[in-house]
């Protein structure tokens, strides 16, 4: 048997969040967004926000201070703050917290390490990282430069990492290092950095394109000590166990605020389609203007089936890899073009800052690049279902 | 302390309302429904006198079975229980509602009453008095702020011009206005742990209580659309054209 329905607990969830962000959230974001994108600045009294509703720790168990949501529901959340138009670079944010570095800390950390930390991820007295990506390339996130040495009870790490979601305030890292390079990502290890570590430091903070209120950074690590009780997971399974999950979440629930978005811009854009008028009447009326917007309605409506059931495939402990980065794929393609249609279809408005569609261009190019590029996802699926290994691949 | 909410299921404030064709009401298809705002605002505020004093928050909807979902909603914000009064979609008039109340109430013993002062679809503003007198308990309408003490409760009212502050002995009515509180969302510890909350589901029939229609509802119509504004030049246009519309008193 298959039933699409949705619980009534989650379309409960989703309304009380879009209820939420709507009330709560907006009335500041329209107060401080455009100048803090101006700025590039973080918006700590949305981060707040965040905070009251425990979306902070949102998947973690409530034992640590989470709200106990399944993948589905962290999903559903996440698609009702961009259904309600929570600012792009903060829910970035808030994911590169909660998933990027809490989810797997929830499913791989010691209890010693998810009292010490995921706790604190939940409260926001931290605020968490993912670090994989090195200055010399991401894609290539097999063949570290950074590595870890074995000394004493500690390990010592070496080297640098580039774009790093919520590095300048961040307080926890999940680093990936390399610990028996012969082994390429058989010999990767995941460890727990917080930001007062010996040799630790975050070198400078980058000035992006767009998800301009979600701080991004640089850190490197001099003779960094790392206790060994901050390994998360075994010592060369960071690779095979821990990014795995991360890059299943990455690459679909974490994507699903972008799904609410375009949503929302479609509605946004029947209301403008059907007022605005050209030659006598409604632009709507355009068939080169009903196919963009056409189009738009089927992208949301296959995408929202299709992350829920990846999400669907998570909480059933599976690990659908191969499935997140055909989602990823597909979504990320298709949403550069659809908004890059919606500006098409509201003409110079779409262009000013003020339609604010001009900052949504801007922060969703970066779905076919960050959290793995669109070219490496193609790679991925195609050495899924041809049936070739890495090797040939590459 | 118990706590009695009654709630009632209306359209959402924020979804645009159509007509059934013939005026016999709204076109349902396609509108969302939500908990009416001010009974939301009875919710919240029976929750923080439970936090406060302790107890129990009883809700209560009178509706089809589609009213559960308002109930769960009231349950996955605190509330300990819920009573359905399955009117199989039956049309009621306020009198009857607060009629089925009464007999609902004289089960429950409630210390108190917090109900919405109307609903926004019909915007009636009845009930909560029609039951004060039924039951022959004080009431204490349109409050803003709501104190409890000692089997007593000092409520302030909104009234034209200013507040006026009353004090009732307990059992009361009391009815909310907008700003008494600002509601809960419902989180999602919440919206799980009410799916274990108790709630039972009472056929209207089986209340034994008379329904009969004093009031009818022939037909609805929608508000006559606005005409357009015009624009104009400066101040002394504007006081020529007022004056032609005979809007000025001079
Ligand atoms: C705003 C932002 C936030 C980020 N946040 C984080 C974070 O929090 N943590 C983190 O670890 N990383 C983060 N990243 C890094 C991100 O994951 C990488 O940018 C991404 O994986 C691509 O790596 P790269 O930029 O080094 O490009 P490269 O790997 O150098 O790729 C350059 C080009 O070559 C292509 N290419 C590479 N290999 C192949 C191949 N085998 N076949 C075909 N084409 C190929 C790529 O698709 C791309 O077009 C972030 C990036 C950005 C922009």
């Amino acid at each position: 048997m298959i039933d699409f329905s949705l619980e009534p607990e989650l379309i409960q969830l989703k309304d009380s969040v879009y209820r939420y962000a709507t009330d709560n959230i907006i009335p500041i974001q329209e107060k401080i967004q455009l100048e803090l994108d101006e700025k590039e600045e973080f918006a700590w009294p949305i981060w707040e926000k965040f905070k009251e509703f425990g979306l902070l720790g949102f998947p973690f168990p409530q034992e640590y201070g989470g709200q106990g949501a399944s993948a589905l529901a962290t999903t559903i959340a996440w698609e009702a703050l961009g259904l309600a138009g929570v600012d792009g670079g903060m829910v970035m944010s808030l994911s590169a917290h909660t998933i990027l570095c809490g989810v797997p800390l929830m499913t791989f950390g010691s209890e010693d390490q998810k009292k010490r930390y995921l706790t604190k991820l939940a409260t926001g007295e931290m605020i968490g990282c993912f670090a994989i990506t090195e200055p010399h390339g991401g894609s290539d996130s097999i063949h570290l430069k950074t590595t870890a040495v074995k000394k004493g009870d500690r390990w010592i790490l070496n080297g640098s990492k580039l774009y790093i979601t919520n590095a300048p305030i961040g307080d926890l890292f999940l680093v990936l290092a390399a610990t028996d390079k012969s082994l390429s990502s058989a010999g990767i290890t995941a460890f727990l950095v917080e930001k007062g570590f010996k040799g630790f430091s975050v070198s400078r903070k980058l000035q992006k394109m767009g998800n301009r209120l979600s701080p991004t950074g640089e850190i490197v690590f001099e003779d960094c000590e790392v206790p060994e009780e901050n390994v998360l997971g075994e010592v060369n399974m960071g690779f095979v166990q821990i990014v795995r999950t991360i890059f299943g979440w990455e690459r679909s629930v974490m994507l699903s605020p972008s799904v609410g978005s375009l949503e929302t811009v479609i509605k946004a854009l029947m209301a403008f389609a059907n007022n605005r008028t050209a030659f006598g009447k409604p632009i709507s009326y355009f068939q080169a203007i009903q196919k963009k917007i056409v189009d738009m309605k089927v992208t949301l409506e296959v995408a929202r089936s299709y992350l829920y059931t990846i999400a669907w495939h998570i909480d059933r402990g599976e690990l659908p890899f191969v499935e997140a980065s055909s989602f990823k794929l597909f979504w990320g393609d298709s949403i550069v073009q659809h908004i890059y249609e919606a500006i098409q279809i509201l003409g110079g408005l779409g262009y000013m800052r003020e339609s604010k569609i001009e900052k949504g261009y801007r922060d969703v190019r970066l779905i076919t690049i960050g959290g793995g590029t669109s070219e490496v996802q193609r790679t991925i699926v195609a050495r899924a279902i041809l049936g070739l290994s890495g090797k040939e691949i590459e | 302390m118990k706590i009695l909410v009654p709630i009632k299921r209306t359209h959402d404030p924020y979804s645009k309302i159509k007509l059934k064709p013939d005026g016999s009401g709204i076109d349902t298809s396609n509108i969302k429904f939500v908990i009416n705002p001010f009974d939301e605002i009875a919710v919240e505020e029976a929750l923080r006198k439970k936090e406060k004093h302790g107890g129990e928050v009883v809700i209560l909807s009178i509706g089809t079975q589609e009213a559960v979902e308002q109930i769960r909603t009231a349950l996955a914000m605190g509330a300990d229980r819920g009573i359905l009064v399955d009117t199989a979609g039956k049309t009621l008039d306020q009198d009857s509602i607060a009629r089925i109340m009464v007999k609902i109430i004289g089960e429950e013993k409630p210390d108190l009453v917090i109900m919405g002062k109307q609903a926004i679809d019909d915007d009636s503003n009845q009930v909560g008095q029609l039951l004060s007198e039924y039951l022959n308990w004080p009431q204490a309408t349109f409050a803003s702020k709501v104190d409890i003490q000692d089997k007593k409760a000092t409520v302030v009212r909104e009234v034209d011009g200013g507040l006026e502050t009353v004090e009732v002995d307990l059992p009361a009515i009391i009815t909310t206005d907008l700003r008494l509180n600002q509601p809960r969302y419902a989180s999602l510890p919440g919206i799980m742990k009410a799916k274990q909350k108790p709630l039972k589901v009472v056929k209207l029939d089986e209340l034994g209580v008379d329904i009969t229609p004093k009031v009818v509802v022939e037909k609805l119509e929608t508000p006559p659309e606005r005409k357009a504004g015009i624009k104009v030049k400066d101040v002394d246009e504007l006081i020529a054209k007022l004056k032609e519309m005979k809007a000025l008193p001079f």
